[in-house]
């Protein structure tokens, strides 16, 4: 019963990770694709081209 | 599940790093934008945007592909899509907003509804064939 909660929560840690890495993922295509130096410093000329190229809104 | 969000995640950043770099190639091909950056800085650039992109678009298949009724090709090119769709959407509301800041070009945006496509069928594609592997 024991090793059954410590696995149950060793889960629930991943899952969490898991879902950190997708929301860290979300907020860095949102600065990568807009170019936010404010949040990013030289985000916009990092990836000015590639922004571009995948078709978003540039100067 | 969470192993299934975690294969996700890693075929993502594969999957987006190879159709980011495949990018340049294709817009060599098409000439919808001249690169202003050497191609060593593009290299890099298109690799982490791409994997950045794939991260997204494999960690949502994985978490929601139980909820959709098509195979993981399919439901992976939606994801991609729809995810490439709201950022255009934004971005055409930023270009309203403030147009000298923003604006947008018509070739462009054909070619990253492309590359939303690509991203989808490379993700779905991996994404199946680590299935059968792990099967």
């Amino acid at each position: 019963m024991r090793v059954e909660v410590i696995n149950q929560n060793e889960v629930s840690t991943r899952a969490v990770v898991a879902v950190g890495v997708i929301l860290a993922a979300a907020f860095s295509v949102v600065v990568v694709t807009f170019g936010i130096d404010s949040v990013m410093s030289g985000a916009h000329d990092m990836f000015h081209d590639f922004r571009h190229v995948i078709g978003m809104a540039c100067h | 599940m969470e192993e299934g969000i975690g294969r996700g995640i890693i075929t993502g950043i594969i999957a987006g790093a190879v159709c980011g770099v495949g990018m340049i190639a294709l817009n060599h091909i098409t000439g919808a934008f001249n690169f202003e950056s050497s191609l060593r800085h593009n290299l890099a650039a298109f690799a982490i945007g791409g994997a950045l992109f794939g991260i997204l678009s494999g960690g949502i298949v994985s978490l929601v592909s139980g909820y959709l009724p098509f195979g993981k090709v399919a439901n992976a090119v939606i994801v991609s899509v729809v995810v490439w769709t709201l950022l255009r959407t934004v971005g055409a509301g930023l270009a309203g907003l403030d147009p000298f800041r923003f604006h947008s070009d018509i070739s462009q945006t054909y070619q990253g509804l492309g590359f939303s496509i690509l991203l989808g069928v490379v993700l779905g594609f991996a994404l199946k064939s680590g299935g059968r592997k792990t099967a």
